[in-house]
């Protein structure tokens, strides 16, 4: 639950090993809020998660920034719906969405819905969808440098996921070291299989 | 220079000639009128038979449970066929007076003088006029009213009839199916490239007017066409209903450009399935203007199937006074190397609606695939609305997909730099609603573009405040 004028970031992670999983996230943003929502995923062995997101402006002067990333491999599927509602009291809105997926197998898929609902006129809203693999060109890099072909598609896998963070240091309450104690422990989970 | 696209937006939805009609079917559907209708056109016994199979379908189907509302739509209070009286003819001066007047009206006569290769002209649910140049024919291209299509290529007809959508499809491919008359069928030959375009022209005049046109579009090997439709109707008080077919058959290495600038007037539902099938590096475009009728559903479609196929969709939507356009594309990758682009530009004002709707999908196998969508709305007061609702179902490891949207009102800033520039507001407003437009009507024919650069301005007036 959030209150007018509050601000924040929030950092989701799922890690899923053979496990499927539903979850629906719901963000109902409110006059002079401002929030920041990072989710990473990481899904293996054939596990399935569906994530449905919605950014529900009702009131003016509110913002949201919503950042999904996801890797899927080991033939599982990734489900990502993601709702941005402008009501029509939401004047001077913003929000932003973007999802990013790299699919790292040929078993996997990804379903990807990101939809806009603009009731109000003088808002900015954007959202975008990316999807793709690892890019042959690195991969071959990685490898000129001695890295084995599994190493490169990890290092450039948790690359991928955490990159995401780093677009948090812009934010006055995140110093360099705790963005770094954040990148450890997510890479950490996010990783610790691979 | 006469346009084919009148004045004003909406003037074409002012003017209407009484008319007479020599088969003046009663209101409301049933298996007489369907049986009524295949003895007039002296169809062959397996065209009533998809006809009525057709028929049965649309009465079990249920109307989609998404997109505009149709709940208002009274399947009962509609004129299912209404045959002018007026037999087909070859020139303007041969159509009777009021028929004839309501095209000079429109424009058509001039544009085929002008710019065009062939014309075909089809009132309420017959095609009246129809001509084609001469040296084309001599080439073996074909372009015809689908009525006269069946009777003299009847092998043709069939191979591709429905073949890409079934009447099963959706219900109003159903409706179209059991009712279909008039529409286009465009043949052309392996090799030849038609330079000028090919146009059709349809108009709805009678009130509570259904018109199921039917268009079978055959582009063979290395072939090239490039066809445009435009559409009018009057304005009553009561709905009309439009809900064409359109099957696109691009044969290897051919290309076809479709573009449609619709005008219904606001009492119209325009409920259309568009659908291409694209071979091996062959290219489809679609150029879908969509600035009238009171509901239109639309999503052009491209079945990538070959190997290097290319699909593009660049959609206008224009939506006023509690219209509704929901409109998109559909891109289906199904082999290696397809490629896609769908451009989709929106404005609403004074309480209009526009809705994107689009599926990408690329099937397990088909690798290195890429699409792109590019999705921009403008909403000018807040009366209106603008909604996206893209699906990405990515089955394929190696596929790049990307879609981006941006939905926003008019910038301030710029509105100010250019008023610092001695513009007036309204001036400045329409400057950069034809500025947003730019990259979709750039690709219309020259005297489209002019016309819907024009109409843009007009509207844009008594937008500001």
């Amino acid at each position: 639950m959030t209150k007018p004028d509050q601000s924040g970031i929030l950092v989701i992670v799922y890690y899923l090993n053979q496990q499927q999983l539903t979850v629906n996230l719901n963000f109902e943003i409110l006059k002079n809020n401002n929030f920041k929502i990072m989710i990473l995923v990481n899904l293996i062995g054939q596990s399935q998660l569906h994530l449905t997101t919605t950014q529900n402006h009702l009131e003016a002067n509110s913002t949201s920034d919503l950042l999904c990333k996801a890797t899927v491999d080991q033939d599982s599927r990734f489900s990502y719906y993601g709702k941005v509602v402008i009501n029509k009291a939401a004047n001077q809105a913003h929000a932003y969405q973007r999802n990013e997926n790299l699919i790292l197998d040929s078993g996997s898929t990804i379903v990807s819905e990101p939809s806009l609902e603009i009731k109000a006129n003088d808002v900015f809203c954007t959202h975008g969808s990316f999807t793709s693999y690892l890019d042959p060109l690195e991969l071959y890099y990685l490898q000129t440098r001695g890295l084995s072909l599994c190493a490169a598609e990890k290092l450039l896998t948790k690359g991928f996921l955490l990159s995401g963070l780093d677009k948090l240091l812009i934010e006055p309450v995140i110093t360099v070291s705790r963005l770094e104690n954040l990148r450890q422990q997510v890479g950490h989970y996010l990783l610790s299989n691979h | 220079m006469a346009t084919p696209v009148s004045d004003t937006h909406t003037q074409q939805w002012q003017f209407r000639f009484g008319s007479q009609y020599t088969l003046n079917a009663k209101k409301g559907l049933d298996y007489q009128l369907i049986h009524k209708l295949s003895l007039q056109k002296k169809e062959p016994d397996w065209m009533l038979k998809i006809r009525l199979q057709a028929y049965e379908i649309f009465k079990q189907k249920k109307l989609p449970r998404w997109g505009a509302n149709l709940s208002e739509l009274d399947f009962k209070n509609i004129f299912y066929y209404l045959k002018p009286h007026a037999a087909q003819v070859r020139r303007w001066e041969d159509l009777p007076s009021d028929i004839r007047q309501t095209y000079d009206y429109l424009g058509i006569k001039d544009a085929e003088k002008n710019f065009l290769a062939g014309v075909s002209a089809q009132y309420e649910s017959e095609v009246l006029y129809k001509s084609i140049q001469k040296n084309l024919s001599e080439q073996g291209v074909i372009f015809l009213d689908t009525d006269t299509a069946l009777k003299k290529y009847p092998d043709i007809f069939k191979q591709y009839f429905g073949k890409l959508v079934p009447a099963a499809d959706n219900k109003f491919a159903a409706l179209n199916t059991a009712v279909w008359s008039g529409g286009s069928f465009v043949y052309i030959p392996e090799g030849v490239k038609v330079d000028l375009p090919l146009q059709a022209y349809f108009r709805i005049n009678a009130e509570n007017m259904g018109q199921f046109e039917r268009t079978l579009i055959i582009a063979e090997k290395n072939s090239s066409v490039h066809y445009i439709e435009g559409c009018s109707a009057p304005i009553y008080s009561t709905a009309s209903l439009h809900s064409a077919v359109v099957e696109i058959f691009v044969q290897e290495g051919a290309q076809v450009r479709y573009t449609t600038i619709q005008n219904w007037s606001p009492n119209v539902y325009n409920l259309v399935t568009k659908r291409a099938q694209v071979q091996a590096r062959a290219s489809m475009q679609w150029i879908d203007g969509n600035l009238g009728s009171k509901v239109t559903m639309k999503y052009p479609s491209c079945h990538l199937v070959g190997q290097g196929a290319r699909g593009e969709v660049l959609s206008l939507a224009y939506a006023a006074n509690s219209q509704h356009q929901d409109a998109g594309a559909k891109m289906l990758h199904l082999a290696d190397n397809t490629t896609s682009r769908i451009i989709s530009k929106s404005v609403c004002k004074q309480g209009g609606r526009t809705s994107y709707r689009g599926l990408n999908y690329i099937k397990k196998g088909a690798k290195n695939c890429q699409t792109k969508v590019i999705c921009d709305a403008l909403i000018m007061d807040e009366k209106s609305r603008s909604d996206t609702y893209p699906t990405m179902k990515i089955d394929e490891q190696r596929a790049k997909v990307e879609h981006e949207a941006t939905v926003s009102k008019v910038s301030e800033e710029q509105l100010f730099y250019l008023q610092s520039r001695g513009l007036t507001q309204e001036r400045a407003q329409s400057l950069i609603v034809n500025g947003f437009l730019e990259p979709i009507i750039k690709e219309l024919p020259l005297e489209y573009a002019v016309e819907i650069n024009r109409l843009i301005s007009l509207q844009m007036e008594g937008s500001v405040g």
